[in-house]
């Protein structure tokens, strides 16, 4: 790994990264083992300080709805860029940037809730990668819908839909309160039953 | 026993030994004092429930039905030193302890278990405050009645059945104890009285009978232990971000609480999320550019909690990827996201 892609790494785990450069850092981390473990040393010492900070960042909302995403934005990264290992930006709008530490903290958070998914699903662990799932069609199309793609969906779609519950189920316990959220997380073991599915959108 | 009538005869006995419970409730715990006269409807009982979770002691053992699994856990609280303290250990499967003292929280997990940090957003205790603090908003929505007294975890319990107005929504049953107000079952159902989700003490003991010692988590078998600081509610409205996309149709109540957007580290494209809430139910939309693989349009359902996705277009002809998770019915969550509109 070259000193100049270390900084870019470095950067990018400052969150001072621009575009370019971390487009950079994904093309390369696709590539080069190296730099892969070495993302994911940087992760796992930061992973480990942020156990013994008292980071006043985690006791904001936003710094929770931060890590929440950060989780989301992990597990959707490891469907959708493979052998791809990054880090996200700062939110766009709505809710506040976190520091190295904060986010660090939240590539954890984002293990646990991609393992979790991963692993703690029976749907997943049958299916072998690639494999698509048996579906029935939905004839009620609305006005802007699209229906032209073949009847199978992928594995990437239970993953990503588990992602999203996990995602509402956290920021429903946020908004409303009360320990069923929790007791939802705590026990979610397996993915939603598909009940009906129709048409994904492309076949690669 | 859901769904159970009561006679009209057997409904004022209950109340007349409701109001008894109640008064010498009202004598023994001045914390509850200013509910007496008030306390024989379903806001004043709720009213109480949400204080019976921060403000008694107790220690029990509640099962949880999501409608497909159903998961045994332990509860423990107390105000120590003035100090909330809370413990709570699932009893199945790998071990998991939540150990919350005040703010702090430790998330105690075994080896190999990666639901390390998930417990971030661990409230004060189920279902209370929403059902309190959107008060005024639920009565539009939703009927409140008292519905006759239960034994439920070999205590006697009023019981409120929370109907929806319409069928847009699902309803909820709660047993609180008839002498401090704890919940001791809750039901998620539908319009047609299916349970969707179950919560419900099989045992509970208050006040003294509470050890300080059972607040102490279970560090031992080589436990990996995160500690955590607990985050504050939301303020009221939430962030908002500029999404350029609205929901032509809601069910009534229904109000935008949240906005935000995020990029993706994969390939910097955003993800809309939108969360939506008539004061108790909930749900989430998320909004993405058309992904390269999957997304097929497909619902699925876990209990009360369902999942829709739907490819869509906006007025330039790109295609997205909408996606709603929310504790509604499939109709409901058909029609919100078919209904979703490009705003640019």
């Amino acid at each position: 790994m070259s000193e100049k892609l270390r900084e870019s790494l470095s950067a990018a785990m400052d969150g001072e990264a621009d575009e370019f450069e971390l487009r950079r850092v994904m093309d390369e981390a696709g590539k080069d083992r190296v730099l892969r473990d070495t993302w994911e040393r940087y992760h796992l010492v930061s992973a480990v300080l942020a156990e013994r900070t008292t980071d006043t960042s985690l006791r904001s909302r936003d710094a929770l709805r931060t890590r929440i995403w950060e989780a989301l934005d992990y597990e959707l990264a490891e469907i959708e860029a493979e052998n791809v290992v990054t880090e996200i930006e700062a939110p766009v709008a709505g809710g506040a940037s976190s520091p190295w530490m904060g986010r660090a903290v939240g590539f954890a958070v984002a293990f646990g809730v991609a393992a979790a998914v991963l692993f703690g699903s029976g749907v997943l662990e049958e299916q072998p990668p690639g494999a698509g799932v048996a579906v029935l069609t939905v004839p009620d199309a609305g006005p802007d819908r699209v229906d032209d793609a073949p009847a199978l969906t992928h594995e990437q779609d239970l993953t990503r839909n588990n992602a999203y519950v996990m995602h509402h189920v956290q920021q429903t316990g946020l908004n409303a309160g009360g320990m069923l959220p929790f007791v939802k997380m705590v026990t979610f073991e397996k993915a939603p039953e598909v009940v009906v599915a129709d048409e994904p959108a492309r076949s690669e | 026993m859901p769904g159970r009538i009561y006679s009209a005869s057997a409904s004022n006995a209950l109340r007349l030994v409701q109001a008894l419970v109640l008064l010498v409730g009202a004598a023994v715990m001045p914390v509850f004092a200013a509910d007496r006269d008030t306390a024989d409807t379903p806001h004043a009982w709720l009213e109480r429930m949400d204080r019976a979770f921060r403000e008694l002691s107790y220690d029990g053992t509640f099962s949880y039905f999501n409608g497909s699994d159903l998961a045994s856990l332990r509860v423990v609280h107390k105000e120590v030193d003035g100090v909330q303290r809370e413990r709570l250990v699932h009893l199945n499967g790998k071990r998991r302890e939540i150990v919350r003292k005040g703010d702090e929280v430790a998330c105690i997990v075994m080896p190999g278990d990666e639901l390390l940090e998930l417990e971030s957003s661990i409230p004060s205790g189920p279902f209370a405050r929403a059902f309190v603090r959107g008060y005024q908003n639920v009565q539009d929505h939703y009927r409140l009645t008292l519905a006759g007294s239960e034994r439920i975890a070999d205590r006697l319990a009023v019981r409120i059945d929370v109907q929806s107005r319409d069928a847009d929504r699902y309803g909820y049953r709660l047993w609180l104890d008839e002498a401090n107000a704890m919940l001791l079952r809750s039901e998620l159902v539908s319009a047609g009285g299916q349970r969707l989700e179950i919560f419900q003490f099989s045992r509970i003991a208050f006040g003294n009978e509470v050890d300080d010692a059972a607040l102490r988590g279970h560090e031992g078998d080589g436990a990996m232990i995160s500690h955590l600081r607990l985050s504050k509610p939301p303020a009221s409205g939430g962030t908002h971000a500029d999404v350029p996309w609205t929901a032509a149709w809601l069910p009534g109540g229904f109000r935008m609480t949240a906005s935000d957007i995020r990029r993706k580290p994969s390939d910097l494209s955003s993800v809309h999320t939108l969360m939506y809430s008539d004061g108790l139910a909930a749900f989430s939309v998320f909004i993405e550019s058309m992904p390269q693989q999957g997304a097929g349009s497909m619902r699925s359902r876990m209990g009360a909690t369902v999942t829709l996705n739907r490819r869509m277009q906006d007025g330039e002809g790109a295609e997205y990827l909408f996606t709603l998770v929310g504790e509604l019915p499939d109709d409901t969550a058909e029609r919100i996201l078919s209904g979703f509109e490009s705003s640019r």
